[in-house]
């Protein structure tokens, strides 16, 4: 049968039917004017260890003991998944690939060892010639409304200013490092977001504005606005670290090329830059340089005054290489041809272009490698950077890993490897003493199995643990040292703990079976484990809601759920999918995110279990826009302040959350 | 779309005409999602509006580079998602508006009456698929599960239709 034709007549179907009147654009007015908006109380309804009244909002008083302040210590960061938010809209269309490569070998993993470089341009032409042939041959799926959706940029949260002895940051006692940081995957490792602060200053990144807020308890007050010199650039995220701001911001060039008489042909070229702001002075932030790549924008990364920037370029492949543009530019000069590799699989025309810059020195690329790969995802240890790639052959899901060893700017290739299967999301790699940890889901005859592997520095598999849970897909994963945990769902949820304490023979400790699953994983406290999912039904597999988890962690192979809150009826949480949408530290015992129109902030009692501390209403706050990824919440000190596309609100931790000021940008 | 990315500027700073002009490109396929998906068109129709409001609402945060289709249509396909959990809950089974045009083609009302002998999520994949342009990648993360998941669902679903639509 032939699939899309089906689909064509499904399509074809729905032609004839009419909209209602009510819903035709010319009667847009009365539609905006005539929906009311409803308030909708949200049921809440906690099960678990401590018996407690319903909780509904604001708790009268804010206990002190739990949140406490610390002046002094540096909060923990223990890192955040990185998913593509709810916002996912972006996905570049999905081909079914067949691009001829070598048959797959029933190897687990296959490490080809260092990748290849390409010897000429002609060889990297003809290879990306026949990519390209391959893959419009078969269009696959997804492809009938023809939207080019972009991938977005992951959107991290705020960084932890570096230690930068020559920082000149005004510090008043109270704020002493306590303040929110960037939910970060990896201790060590910064990550961008939309909204920094450095307990003195708020900086909001919307649209493609970024504006410097002076935060002071209820007082907000904006000193100054940032817009890039390039009016028509996105600008994805920032990086804060002392008297440094960083924006990274993609533009598109087009030039038309005039193919034969009247027909025209487009050439659409993406580039990234990185722009350096001095903001010494508050009020007149300065632009000290700015670095280009080209390609979109996929992630980044810093780790000391070094950022690493990875963007995908797409090279114009025509039919002879002469026509072609081929060669990925880096500020200004074509890459050379040392810098280019081939590994042996490619599964996609284009290049995975990473980057560096020194923040100190913003107007010089460090270093540029290019690397013909669909990598889209990646994870960055303090050491080296691994991206991923999945493709699909022959009925089986295999995944791509390309390894990179960086530091002080100086990116090399170390790796390639190959497993089967298909990575949940980026929390399911992490690298310990070397070895990579990989948790994967494989299919089977129809049937989803998982498999652990720990990969050596070769990205070749050196211990593994093969065909757990039967028919069930990896939801959430989280590895600390020798530890790891993961979830595995399809009626239940079992939540796996592994010893990885020798890499050659992994062992499971224990399986714990609960409602529902954890889409994320993060370490709190003192061993404890917490999940933040949904809430299914085990008999008919009907969501229920959005459900955290408290698990007990001091003894691995038997763990244990003490509590859980489940938010009923709530499905859409950016936070599920978008780590840094999450605010979270676990020392000073506090959590949000947001779900469903409402933002919540919780912490943990030992004895009550859950508390939540503050639900609060996004919706008709002209503050804030509901189905965005741009909301998100940070404390200074004991001020909590919600940050939306058009505001902030300033809220006291030590009374209830009273809503004590707030700013509107308009 | 240069035309687009200036509606969508316009939108942003308030301008309702834009808004409709966006909502004009979107608004057939939109409706046609619903109530394939929803099989009802009270439903459909409230659930439509409901997401124009709040797409109102939320244009200001529509980032540039984003399609207004792509994200209008998240909202929809949310709000969708809901009403079907609110529906497993009624035991009364909802009327098939699908099939009820008798202006139709006898071909469009099997086709439609095939459609809405599937399952919920069934209907949902190849909605989000027909009328939404969304890869399965992306259901995947929506319904959450695997695009392979997807995939088969889809193939399966396709081959219910085919073998209904043969009788």
């Amino acid at each position: 049968m032939d699939e899309k034709k089906m689909l064509e007549r499904i399509k074809k179907s729905a032609e004839p039917i009419d909209v209602p009147e009510s819903l035709k654009p010319e009667f847009m007015e009365d539609i905006l004017k005539e929906k009311e908006q409803k308030r909708r109380k949200i049921p809440l309804y906690r099960a678990g260890a401590a018996a407690a009244a319903a909780l509904i909002a604001l708790v009268a008083l804010w206990q002190i003991n739990h949140i406490g302040m610390q002046q002094e210590d540096r909060p923990q960061m223990e890192g955040s998944t990185e998913a593509a938010g709810y916002t996912e809209a972006a996905g570049l269309e999905e081909y079914v690939k067949e691009t001829g490569a070598p048959e797959k070998t029933d190897a687990a993993a296959d490490g080809a060892g260092v990748i290849p470089h390409v010897s000429s341009e002609e060889e990297l032409y003809l290879a990306l010639a026949d990519m390209n042939q391959a893959m419009s041959r078969d269009m696959g799926y997804g492809a009938l409304t023809g939207d080019m959706m972009k991938e977005e940029g992951a959107v991290p949260m705020d960084s932890a200013p570096a230690e930068d002895a020559e920082s000149s940051m005004e510090s008043t006692a109270a704020n002493n490092g306590d303040y929110s940081q960037t939910n970060l995957q990896e201790v060590g490792v910064d990550e961008g977001d939309i909204v920094k602060t450095d307990g003195n200053y708020i900086y909001a990144l919307y649209g493609s504005t970024v504006r410097i807020i002076k935060a002071e308890g209820e007082n907000l007050e904006k000193i100054s606005e940032i817009s890039l010199p390039e009016k028509d650039e996105e600008v994805h995220e920032m990086y804060l670290d002392g008297n440094v701001l960083n924006l990274i911001a993609t533009g598109n060039e087009a030039s038309i090329d005039e193919q034969e008489e009247d027909v025209y042909f487009i050439d659409r070229k993406s580039y990234t830059r990185v722009y350096t702001y001095d903001i010494h002075e508050k009020e007149t932030p300065k632009l000290s340089g700015y670095t280009e790549q080209e390609g979109y924008y996929k992630t980044s990364r810093k780790n000391g005054d070094m950022l690493y920037v990875f963007t995908e370029y797409t090279p114009i492949i025509k039919d002879t290489q002469e026509s072609s543009t081929i060669m990925p530019r880096v500020s200004g000069g074509v890459m050379p041809l040392e810098d280019i590799y081939l590994p042996e699989y490619a599964d996609q025309a284009g290049y995975l272009v990473i980057a560096s810059v020194d923040v100190k020195q913003p107007e010089k690329v460090v270093d540029h490698k290019a690397i013909v790969s669909a990598a889209d995802r990646f994870y960055v240890s303090t050491e080296n950077i691994y991206g991923i790639s999945s493709h699909y052959e022959n009925g089986r899901d295999y995944t791509q890993i390309l390894k990179f060893s960086y530091r002080d700017g100086k990116i090399k290739p170390a790796a390639a490897g190959d497993i089967r299967g298909y990575l949940n999301d980026t929390f399911s790699m992490n690298e310990h003493e070397g070895y990579l940890r990989v948790v994967a889901t494989d299919w089977n005859n129809d049937e989803e199995l998982t498999n652990l592997y720990v990969l050596d520095e070769n990205l070749d598999v050196y211990g593994k643990i093969e065909n757990l849970a039967p028919g069930e897909s990896i939801r959430s994963a989280r590895f600390l040292g020798d530890i790891g945990y993961f979830v595995t769902f399809r009626d239940t949820d079992p939540l796996f703990s592994v010893d990885l304490s020798s890499p050659k023979e992994p062992k499971i400790l224990g399986e714990l079976k609960v409602t529902g699953f954890s889409a994320y994983l993060h370490f709190y406290g003192e061993n404890k484990l917490l999940g933040i999912g949904n809430e299914v039904d085990p008999e008919t597999g009907e969501y229920k809601g959005i459900k955290v988890s408290m698990f007990d962690i001091s003894d691995p192979s038997d763990v244990k759920e003490i509590d859980k809150y489940v938010l009923k009826d709530n499905y859409h949480c950016p936070g599920i999918y978008n780590y840094k949408a999450i605010m979270i530290n676990p020392e000073k015992n506090i959590f949000g995110f947001e779900c469903e129109e409402n933002y919540l902030v919780f912490s943990y009692d030992g004895e009550k279990g859950f508390v939540n501390e503050f639900l609060y209403e996004l919706k008709d706050k002209e503050e804030f826009e509901v189905y965005g990824n741009g909301t998100r919440g940070l404390y200074i000190g004991q001020t909590f302040y919600l940050s939306g596309s058009n505001g902030i609100e300033a809220f006291d931790m030590e009374r209830g959350f009273e809503k004590t000021g707030g700013l509107t940008y308009e | 779309m240069e035309q687009g990315l200036e509606l969508v500027q316009k939108a942003k700073a308030g301008n309702v005409e834009a808004f409709s002009l966006l909502y004009q490109e979107v608004y057939r396929d939109l409706y046609r999602f619903a109530l394939y998906t929803l099989k009802n068109i009270h439903d459909a129709e409230d659930v439509v509006s409901d997401t124009v409001a709040d797409a109102w609402k939320g244009v200001r945060g529509l980032r540039r580079a984003e399609s207004f289709k792509a994200w209008i249509f998240r909202i929809l396909a949310n709000k969708c998602r809901r009403r079907l959990r609110q529906y497993m809950d009624k035991t009364v089974e909802l009327p098939l508006d699908l099939a009820e045009d008798s202006r139709d083609i006898c071909r469009d009302m099997d086709v439609r009456r095939a459609f809405a002998e599937l399952s919920d999520e069934e209907r949902m994949i190849l909605a989000m698929n027909i009328f939404g342009g969304y890869t399965s990648r992306e259901i995947g993360k929506a319904l959450h599960m695997s695009s392979n998941t997807v995939r088969s669902k889809q193939s399966r679903a396709l081959k219910k239709m085919e073998a209904c639509l043969e009788r």
